[in-house]
């Protein structure tokens, strides 16, 4: 049994303290020996809680915080006192707060790792098996209409690019659809694949080719995004990481801005890496259809035409590898691939008919 | 022979540090994330123990009694109200196709849900709050409420906004002069009209200096609170007085700026406590009575739904 002297002590029913004796004996804290009637008290060690503010101590006595000692720090009792109150401080939130800094730094790491694999790895690849192509095809087929609503579509040049595309072998499981965009009032120099086959190619980037091959690495790219599923893994991830992301800044404040801002970063630097995929695997394509994969450079050097290139020091926010480094690659497979090339007339036919259609 | 009283002065004061806070927000995130944010009623329950237990008036901090579970449980029965509500909303849209009616529903739901929100966030929390071991308490009705709301937004409609300076100084009377702590009562004794011509001169005098006069503009509503607040109790009392300037107001501002922008929001904790220790160093209480004469008469007050409703509307805590 400990017994200290001379303490402060509010009971609760009026904010005046008096001096008391405190005991503390089998979980229990007792203050006796004062003036009051109402006393002897006694209160539950596990209910015990303090505050250390400016060189005191006030250790509550009850959940309500309504009676407390007040301690000098410096007082030898105090010690005493808070071992014996500490003792029955446990749980999680106890634990985690009497971490130092570094092991604290280390399971934030180790939750940020968790994280990621979560949602770059682990969630994507379940809902990759989880969704058949068959209702990716159905979500990217409403994808694709509500998208459609508020563009110009050219019929005739969706026709022939439909054509030109129908000529090469593109997918094994997807059927590819293509649709021309008319953007003349206002040039995008793009095209992109939606999930389940829908190719969506700009006038203005069409414009800008000069040679079949260019049209048929532009083709081979995009469909390669669809092969490889690129839209739904790409929705999947962003989806997992937001809303993980959003648990834990939920209870951040405002500090969770700088996790939303890094994520923002990694998912650039993910549709960078999709991109080179698909960079890779269309001018396989382009192989496995005997047109020279030389194509894909070809279109790069015409992208870059088109486009300024952003500034290298900022390629890390784009989301697309820079178009000097997609060349760079596109010369490094050529070198080690057959660059044969077999002439299809009809190909070479449809393709005058675009470009005589690009010119009405 | 009549002495005059004694004029005493006690001190307010803030003492918590960003670092302490920055470790209990980290602490709130991995639990947080390790619970799929079931934890964010005990996340929101440590913040304001921290907060709380780190303001200090005359020597004795205040203490936050709140828990995550009651809050918890508040959150559930909030999160049922929204759902309730939303569901008679799209039930009228879609099932009863009336437009207009569910419009009309939906705007006094949200009209009903404000003072119904303030009056159980003040009720909770001042519950919750302690000091020297006495609670505050609010004695405000939710009818008294209710009727001062309709009156303010009436007159703030048919008046194109102006009236809204009486209401907000009238909501403030209201609120402030129903909290207590023991037997000692707020009172709150500021003026709509002044109110008005503060906040016009503000507004002006903000667009005639490019913005700049704002921080003074602000630092004229931070005294305009604090000054007309009162403690009082049998006659004898306290005055609260603001020391506030608008250059340091303005100091406090474009530093907590800087302080979340550059640290990409990591600093928040920082800005925090900078804040609370700024409102702290600037208020003091002027006037002659005894704290230790408070007496415990006010009623513990568990059900946090009106705290959790006011914290999905983004109300804040406004005294």
């Amino acid at each position: 049994m400990n017994s200290f002297q001379q303490i402060s002590f509010y009971s609760g029913n009026t904010s005046k303290p008096f001096d008391v004796s405190v005991e503390i004996d089998r979980g229990n804290i007792y203050i006796i020996d004062t003036e009051q009637t109402e006393l002897p008290l006694y209160f539950a060690l596990k209910e015990c809680h303090y505050n250390r503010n400016n060189n005191k101590v006030f250790v509550y006595l009850n959940k309500q915080s309504t009676a407390y000692l007040l301690i000098q720090e410096d007082n030898p009792h105090w010690e005493t006192i808070r071992k014996e109150i500490d003792q029955y401080k446990k749980g999680i939130t106890h634990s985690l707060m009497r971490l130092n800094w570094l092991s604290l730094s280390a399971i934030v790491i180790g939750l940020f790792a968790f994280l990621y694999l979560c949602s770059t790895y682990i969630i994507p690849t379940i809902g990759m098996k989880v969704i058949s192509a068959k209702q990716e095809t159905s979500m990217g087929e409403s994808l694709y209409n509500s998208m459609i609503e508020e563009e110009t579509v050219d019929s005739a040049l969706t026709v022939e690019l439909g054509r030109f595309a129908g000529g090469l072998q593109l997918s094994g499981k997807y059927k590819i659809k293509v649709t021309v965009i008319n953007d003349v009032k206002n040039p995008k120099f793009n095209a992109f694949a939606m999930p389940g086959g829908h190719i969506v190619v700009y006038m203005s980037l069409l414009d800008k080719m000069n040679t079949s091959g260019e049209l048929v690495a532009l083709l081979s790219h995009e469909s390669s995004h669809v092969n490889y599923r690129h839209s739904l893994r790409t929705m999947l991830t962003n989806l997992s990481s937001s809303v993980l992301l959003s648990i834990i800044t939920s209870g951040m404040g405002s500090g969770g801005a700088l996790l939303t801002n890094a994520n923002t970063f990694r998912m650039m630097s993910y549709s960078r890496n999709l991109e080179r995929e698909a960079d890779e695997q269309g001018m396989h394509l382009m192989v496995d259809n005997k047109i020279n994969p030389k194509g894909m450079k070809m279109l790069m050097e015409s992208l870059q035409k088109a486009h300024d290139d952003i500034p290298s020091s900022l390629s890390f926010i784009s989301s697309h590898p820079l178009t000097k480094e997609r060349i760079k690659n596109a010369d490094k497979f050529v070198s080690t691939h057959d660059t044969t090339n077999v002439l299809n007339a009809e190909r070479e036919q449809t393709w005058k008919n675009i470009k005589n259609n690009l010119m009405q | 022979m009549d002495t005059q009283p004694e004029v005493n002065i006690y001190n307010l004061s803030f003492s918590g540090k960003g670092v302490d806070l920055f470790k209990i927000q980290i602490i709130n995130a991995i639990l947080s994330f390790l619970t799929l944010g079931i934890y964010y009623p005990w996340a929101k329950a440590a913040k304001l123990q921290y907060v709380y237990s780190q303001i200090i008036f005359e020597d004795h901090p205040l203490a936050f009694t709140g828990t995550g579970k009651e809050m918890f449980k508040g959150f559930i029965k909030a999160i049922l109200f929204i759902f309730i509500g939303y569901g008679v909303f799209l039930l009228l849209v879609f099932l009863f196709k009336k437009p207009i009616l569910a419009a009309f529903f939906i705007y006094l739901f949200l009209f009903a849900i404000i003072p119904i929100a303030i009056h159980g966030s003040f009720k909770y929390r001042m519950a919750k709050t302690v000091w020297r071991g006495i609670r505050f308490g609010y004695t405000g009705t939710k009818k008294e409420l209710f009727l001062l709301f309709l009156k303010g937004i009436f007159f703030t409609i048919i008046t194109f906004g102006v009236y809204g300076a009486w209401f907000t100084i009238e909501l403030r009377k209201y609120v402030v002069g129903n909290i207590r702590i023991g037997n000692a009562e707020f009172r709150y004794k500021g003026d709509g009209s002044d109110f008005f011509v503060l906040n016009l001169k503000g507004y002006f005098l903000t667009l005639c200096t490019l913005g700049i006069y704002w921080f003074w503009w602000q630092k004229d509503i931070f005294d305009y609170y604090v000054n007309n607040l009162e403690l009082y109790q049998n006659g004898r009392g306290v005055m609260f007085r603001s020391n506030a300037t608008g250059g340091s107001y303005a100091g406090l501002m474009i530093g907590n700026f800087f302080i979340v922008i550059l640290t990409l929001g990591l600093g928040y904790s920082w800005a925090v406590c900078r804040t609370l220790t700024y409102v702290g160093h600037n208020i003091t209480a002027i006037g002659n009575y005894s704290f230790d004469e408070l007496q415990q008469s006010q009623e513990d007050y568990s059900n946090a739904t009106g705290a959790d409703l006011a914290d999905f509307l983004d109300l804040g805590f406004v005294i």
